[in-house]
């Protein structure tokens, strides 16, 4: 890996010294502006080239000039209040002057080039690496509830009904196949290590899970409706407030860390919004929101959103429910020039709150299980901006977030009469005996918090006659959680398998968890320029290191460091074609709770005597506590590789293919370590029955023997690859029938696997047993693997103000493997009562020998799960209404497929989509229009 | 095949009387402006209904009739031919039904509030475009029945259970059409989509169903001058409905009613719920034409329609199904000429048939067969000079239907002819920038034939078929009235409101004792804004 490293470093030294690139070119933009229908002039919009600080203001004719602007694909982004923001994209020459108006409306469905779907040639700002862009009226038109549902618009990305029903995680380029690392203890899946390795940047500063501990861990036997250990909730992201979205789906900037597969940049709306406000409903799911961003003065805005939402996931068969409501402030200082700051000053101001209950009530049919999980949170963000001079401005960005986690699950359990001890401490003690069905209730009450801190110089030098954009920076991160924590009635735990093998859980306080504190520095360069004639390059490359302390802040010893080179290149023949390539390494910082895991307890028993006079009975028992936590945990590696094309050879033709392979090596799950305790045995004085006393046990002991026992250790064992390739195709307008035709698919496959054992479950056995030994097999492959095109038909009519699109998403093939042999050779070798591993060569593993350890490997579906080929259509209706108000009408499985069936196992079951359909109304509240 | 709905009554959009529709597909009657080139229109089927009266056609702030292929056979390719303007209706209004009268599978009461917006609008000299959305929600209250399956179409597979919870339906329906013209031929196309979702609530019994109904035309039309207008069309439907009911914690029994013998049973308890998978494709193809011969202006219809119902209950692959087979035809007819400066007069005709069979997954052969044919005839006499403000309509229709119904696996069946005469009265006044509309109409239903001796059924037939046949089997005599009023802004703009009232009462006992008694009352109220360019 070191090696790949140095050889990126040269590269991109060696681009950035490339004596072919020409001297720094800019262009100049000229247009006007004018309204759709009566193309009258439009003054006083602001226009702006996305991604650089170049922006003009339209004059009383309309016209406006933008000089210096990039050459390459750039997007213009036109403002102004009382009509809808427009993008106008357009590739800007090397040099010269290049016209290009815009048509502005009241309605952006009135707008002839509105895109309701996601931009395929669209690039994240200051991203060169293959990406999605999304802009507002694609995710209105979306009609998605959260942010989960405009990823719907990224190839490869399966629809689902819009609704807050669910955790909604999202995992970039991955096939997540559901079941977790390991069969015998809990463990990550490959879909929760997808989703924690998927940044999510809101408003231009990460949101984190690092501090989550709301698991009961891998010993647990409750479900807990949190996120922990995986990717953040998107139901927490309302799409009605988002501006923007970007997914960069290649290979990131080194702006960005803490991840592995990629990057979702989210922009809530701010600044100048008219006044409006939403409703949306369907049968499960009612939805409010309002909006409004208003001017004060001449130097600053702000602007102001509500949403409440509501789903009842199953309405008429169970009560389960989740509701939102998120309101964000925002405000904008902008500094005009000569009042005493540099031209340009701004300060943006933010605070959010967000609150997120799932309520999982107890249902009839189910008595006494009940859970939720109720989130609240708030964040306050500052970021300053201070321009340098013309081109350079440096950027200070600082957040705290806080998020309140309540966690409750209450479930029937059932035990034998078993010995029991409630202490907390290491020793021997005597204890007593329970049995019978009790309420288990369990409370996980999380209180995280988090600093992010950013400085970033951004500039646009011309270096060797190259322009370069450039920037650097420096991260600090600290998280912590300060919650009551993890808290049952020891007598009464949410686990019944007392066994000793794997040991389980007391009440833990969270405030003693020590914090995690994170430092990276990056540095980043883009440059563009002509090659030979018509070719053109951009080159994208930067560097990263992360730095993971070891104590409890900034200034603290490293604990890990990763360095982590990236490079995006782009070689454009023609403006027909553009080929590109990215390469780097990733990073992503440990949990918390995979830092500092709850200790476990192994309660040995000594005595178990049990008579049916419950005062005659004696229980000793010895309680162990094993430290989980590993020193030598890391971060999780990500590697990034993707090429492609991209080809326009015609106005509105697009097609743009690109193959990709991302790995997570290092990924974080449970290695069972295993070890062995030992335990006294003893002779009881006197036992005989009917005295009405329990009898003594006779001290030294009798004789000693050995437990063994697993020891659930977080370590860098798992392994995630996917690879595949993603293609998107953009026909021409077909404009006598108003119709757009896009075409977006994704091939993906995804392996997942475990560098530790499994021991199976004949380790409890063994346990129990007087075995000498037990068989372990090596860790099961899982695979994955998915096909899906998806097409948009879109027609629209401008003069009606009226969108419809058809989505048809052809899920062409989906395989779920485990790949493990279960025979009763399959076994790698076997572990002792002193917790020795014992490997047995394959070629021995039929001796007479080992007949003892060739048994089958239970609980273990070797078998590939394949769906047949389905088309689900979904469908959405955006119409402009008198007033200034939209409407939009949503139906998602609009035919009402039936679902598929998978061919093996389980046998001729169909997953069973379900059809929503619900409807949106969009109305100005012109009354607080200044 | 008709539009599901929640309840054994039809359910018709905003603005129409509610209650014991007629089926959708007589296209004289109710609200036209939404079904004659409705892409859902009935294909293949003759829901059974109670006795109603005839309904006159028009209503304020509703876009005036003319006679035209799109007008009678809803040919999208005749749609350029047809637009002259633009007109916008939004509407919203309410409709209740309440009363005893009624089949057994009906609910006591059921209210609907809905709104709909249609626009029609010619786009350019070649093109005209129709869209419309509409939106209700249906609460129905107590009755013995599931859920949205028509309980009286001509198809006999219904599902019933022994609950009675009540119900709500959120409703959503699209539709649209286009179409163009080069010279004299003219092509378009119609599609649409209804979707649905119903619920019990306040129930121990849980029913949770879903529909889905896309819907398509297609048509070509070609016009030799003006006395001679033709065309061709194509139409389909697919209605997808899934129905679940899980007992909880209230038990219940299910009865999968395949005609008049007894079903078995299914009893409902514990944690296992009941699962029925309805998936129906009708489609039909005709010719039409129009034209004015001596003054007289005539349209014709023929129309071959064909359905396919399968229904299974197992969520796997290629499951075992019941299924209906059915064909039939349908043909109108109209000729309408006027009498003088003052007077028109018009005269219709419609039939249709449909012969079906019925076959379970289990039994060879067919299970139960239905022949049926249904007949209207009109003749409408119209006062209306265009310098007068006072216009009045008089109407007579006859309307008859015979259903002979088999179950070859009772041996019962049943063989009834009704006859229902009826006319109507209503007029129009208009003053400055108003205008007031009223109508009266009644009509006369008797029957002859027989039907099932329900005494010598089974105890399921007597609870959910045995009511219903006895409604078909007696006399009663419905009543139609309306008032609607309408205000013109100084922009054109029409404001209108207008409510209706239906009623029926029982007559004569035709079936010893299963008849219901009382009345069935059916009224609405509806607001409209009309816009017109």
């Amino acid at each position: 890996m070191h090696r790949e490293t140095l050889v990126a470093c040269l590269a991109v030294a060696g681009l950035m010294g490339a004596p072919q690139l020409a001297q720094a070119q800019r262009a100049t933009v000229v247009g006007v502006v004018t309204t759709g229908t009566a193309r009258a002039p439009v003054p006083g919009v602001l226009i702006a080239v996305e991604g650089t600080a170049l922006t003009a203001t339209s004059d009383t004719l309309g016209r406006f000039r933008l000089v210096g602007v990039p050459p390459g694909p750039q997007v213009l982004l036109a403002r102004r209040i009382g009509f809808a923001p427009t993008r106008v994209p357009l590739t800007v020459p090397p040099t010269g002057e290049v016209q290009r108006d815009i048509e502005m409306a009241e309605h952006a469905l009135q707008l002839a080039d509105i895109r309701v779907t996601a931009d395929v040639s669209g690039r994240a700002r200051g991203e060169s690496g293959t990406s999605t862009v999304v802009e507002r009226e694609a995710i209105a038109h979306q009609t998605a509830s959260s942010v989960a549902g405009v990823l719907e618009l990224l190839p490869g990305v399966p629809l689902q009904p819009p609704g807050l029903d669910g955790i909604q995680q999202f995992a970039l380029r991955s096939v997540p196949t559901g079941t977790s690392a390991s069969l015998t203890v809990g463990g990550p899946s490959a879909g929760a290590i997808g989703a924690l390795g998927t940044l999510i940047v809101l408003d231009g500063v990460p949101l984190s899970n690092n501090a989550n501990l709301q698991t009961a861990g891998p010993r647990g036997e409750s479900s807990l409706p949190a996120t922990a250990g995986g990717g953040i909730d998107l139901r927490q992201i309302p799409a009605t407030t988002i501006e923007r979205l970007e997914a960069i789906r290649g290979v990131p900037s080194a702006r960005y860390g803490d991840l592995t597969q990629g990057v979702i940049v989210v922009d809530t709306r701010a600044g100048e919004v008219t006044p409006q406000t939403t409703a949306r409903m369907d049968v499960r799911t009612l939805e409010v929101a309002a909006i409004g961003g208003w001017r004060l003065g001449s130097s600053q805005t702000a602007t102001g959103h509500l949403t409440v939402a509501r789903t009842n996931s199953s309405p008429g068969f169970a009560d389960n429910q989740a509701t939102r409501v998120t309101t964000q402030l925002s405000h904008r200082l902008a500094r005009p020039a000569g009042s005493g700051t540099p031209s340009g000053a701004s300060l943006d101001s933010r605070l959010s709150f967000f609150q997120l209950f799932q309520d999982n009530p107890e249902q009839t049919n189910r008595p006494g299980v009940s859970s939720s999980n109720r989130d609240r949170g708030l964040r306050v963000l500052e970021r300053l901006r201070i321009p340098l001079g013309t081109r350079t401005a440096l950027t200070f960005s600082g957040a705290m977030d806080y998020t309140q986690r309540r966690t409750v699950s209450e479930a029937p359990r059932v035990r034998g009469a078993s010995p029991f001890t409630s202490r907390i401490e290491e020793g021997r003690q005597e204890g007593r005996f329970v049995q019978g069905q009790y309420q288990s209730a369990v409370r996980l009450d999380g209180d995280e918090w988090r600093l992010y801190h950013r400085g970033e110089l951004d500039a646009a030098p011309t270096w060797l006659g190259m322009p370069h954009q450039l920037r650097v920076g420096l991260e600090l991160t600290r998280e912590w959680n300060a919650g009551p924590g993890y808290v049952f009635d020891i007598e009464f735990p949410p686990q019944v398998q007392f066994n000793g093998v794997q040991g389980y859980d007391r009440p833990r306080r969270f405030d003693a968890v020590p914090p995690l504190a994170a430092t990276a520095a990056y540095l980043d360069d883009r440059i563009v320029g002509r090659l030979i004639g018509p070719i053109t390059a951009e080159v994208q490359a930067g560097m990263r290191l992360d730095l993971l302390h070891s104590g409890r802040w900034w200034f603290s010893g490293v604990r890990d460091a990763v360095l982590q080179p990236r490079l995006n290149l782009q070689v454009a023949p023609g403006s027909w074609l553009r080929l590109r390539a990215g390469w780097g390494r990733t990073a992503k910082l440990p949990t918390l709770g995979q830092l500092y895991p709850a200790l476990q307890y192994y309660d040995v028993v000594n005595v178990n005597w049990f008579a049916d006079d419950p005062a005659e009975r004696l229980a000793v028992l010895t309680t162990f506590i094993r430290d989980p936590s590993n020193p030598d945990l890391a971060f999780s590696l990500g590697h990034k590789r993707e090429a492609g094309f991209e080809l326009t050879p015609a106005r509105g033709f697009t097609m743009a293919l690109v193959a990709f392979e991302d790995r997570t090596t290092g990924a974080i799950g449970f290695r069972p370590d295993h070890g062995f305790l030992t335990r006294d045995h003893y002779a009881l004085s006197d036992s005989t029955l009917g005295t009405g006393v329990p009898p003594t046990f006779v001290e030294p002991p009798a004789f000693t023997d050995t437990v063994p026992i697993l020891i659930e250790r977080p370590a860098n064992i798992l392994t995630l690859e996917n690879q595949g390739f993603e293609v998107t195709l953009q026909l021409p307008r077909i404009v006598p029938l108003g119709l757009s035709i896009e075409a977006q698919g994704a091939w993906m496959t995804t392996e997942f696997r475990s560098d530790a054992v499994d021991f199976g479950r004949t380790f409890n056995d063994f346990q129990f047993g007087t075995a000498p030994r037990a068989p372990y097999w090596d860790g099961i492959v899982r695979k994955g693997e998915r096909a899906l095109v998806t097409y948009r038909l879109v027609h629209h009519q401008p003069r009606f103000g009226l969108v419809v699109s058809l989505t048809l998403q052809h899920v062409m093939n989906e395989v779920l493997e485990n790949v493990a042999a279960t025979d009763t050779l399959a076994f790698a070798g076997y572990i002792t009562r002193t917790g020795t591993l014992v490997p047995v060569p394959v070629e021995r593993r039929g001796d007479p020998e080992f007949a003892d350890i060739r048994v089958a490997r239970a609980g273990v579906t070797a078998q590939a799960t394949e769906t047949p080929a389905d088309v689900l259509t979904s469908l959405q209706v955006s119409k402009t209404l008198p007033f200034g108000g939209e409407f939009r009408f949503y139906a998602f499985n609009a035919i009402d497929r039936l679902g598929r069936a998978p061919e093996v196992v389980p046998a001729r079951t169909r997953s069973w989509p379900p059809l929503r359909f619900g409807f949106e109304l969009t109305a100005p509240l012109r009354v607080f229009v200044p | 095949m008709r539009t599901p709905v929640l309840i054994g009554v039809s359910v018709v959009v905003v603005g129409a009387a509610a209650g014991q529709a007629l089926p959708e597909h007589r296209p004289f009657e109710g609200d036209w402006m939404l079904r004659t080139w409705s892409a859902f229109a009935s294909i293949a089927d003759l829901p059974r209904s109670g006795p109603t009266a005839p309904v006159p056609r028009g209503a304020i702030g509703h876009p005036a009739a003319t006679e035209g292929l799109w007008w009678s056979s809803g040919n999208p390719g005749a749609l350029p031919f047809a637009l002259t303007n633009a007109i916008t209706v939004f509407e919203a209004g309410r409709t209740a039904v309440n009363g005893p009268y009624r089949f057994a599978m009906e609910p006591d009461d059921m209210s609907q509030f809905g709104v709909r917006a249609t626009s029609w609008q010619p786009l350019g000299r070649s093109g005209g475009a129709v869209g419309a959305i509409v939106m209700d929600r249906t609460a129905a209250g107590v009755r013995p029945y599931a859920a949205t399956l028509v309980p009286a179409s001509t198809d006999p597979f219904i599902v019933t259970d022994t609950t009675t919870p009540e119900a709500a339906r959120l409703r959503v329906r699209l539709e649209g059409a286009m179409g163009w013209r080069l010279g004299p031929i003219g092509f378009g196309a119609s599609i649409g989509l209804e979707n649905d979702d119903h619920r019990s609530h306040n129930s121990g019994f849980q029913q949770v169903g879903r529909t889905a109904i896309p819907a398509g035309r297609v048509g070509v039309t070609y016009r030799a001058g003006r006395a001679l207008h033709v065309g061709v069309h194509a139409r389909w439907i697919r209605e997808a409905q899934t129905l679940l009911m899980g007992p909880r914690p209230d038990e219940g029994m299910i009865f999968q009613l395949a005609g008049y013998a007894e079903p078995d049973t299914l009893v409902l308890a514990g944690g296992f719920g009941y699962f029925q998978r309805a998936e129906r494709y009708a489609r039909a193809h005709g010719v039409s034409a129009t034209g004015t011969i001596l003054g007289t202006t005539w349209t014709t219809l023929l129309e071959r329609t064909r359905r396919n119902n399968r229904y299974f209950y197992q969520v796997i692959f290629d499951p075992p199904s019941d299924r209906w087979i059915a064909d039939g035809w349908t043909m109108s007819g109209t000729v309408a000429r006027p009498l003088g400066r003052r007077f028109s007069v018009s005269f219709e005709a419609w039939r249709a048939t449909v012969r079906g069979d019925a076959t379970v997954a289990d039994l060879e052969g067919a299970l139960f067969r239905a022949n049926e044919n249904a007949l209207k005839l009109g003749a409408t006499v119209r006062y209306a000079p265009a310098e007068s403000r006072l216009s009045v309509e008089a109407g007579y229709s006859l309307w008859r239907t015979r259903r002979a119904r088999y179950d070859f696996l009772s041996e019962v069946g049943m063989d009834l002819v009704t006859w229902a005469p009826g006319g109507w009265l209503a007029g129009g006044y208009r003053w400055g920038r108003s205008q007031v509309q009223a109508s009266a109409s009644m009509a006369s239903y008797s029957s002859v034939g027989s039907i099932p001796d329900a005494a010598q059924m089974g105890p399921v037939y007597q609870r959910v078929l045995a009511p219903e046949m006895a409604v078909a089997a007696s006399r009663s005599r419905p009543l139609h009235t309306m008032l609607s009023y309408g205000h013109t802004l100084s922009n054109g703009t029409l404001l209108s409101v207008e409510g209706t009232l239906r009623t029926v009462s029982a007559g004569t006992d035709g079936a010893g004792g299963f008849t219901p008694t009382g009345q069935r009352t059916a009224w609405s109220i509806a607001t409209r804004v009309t816009v017109t360019r």
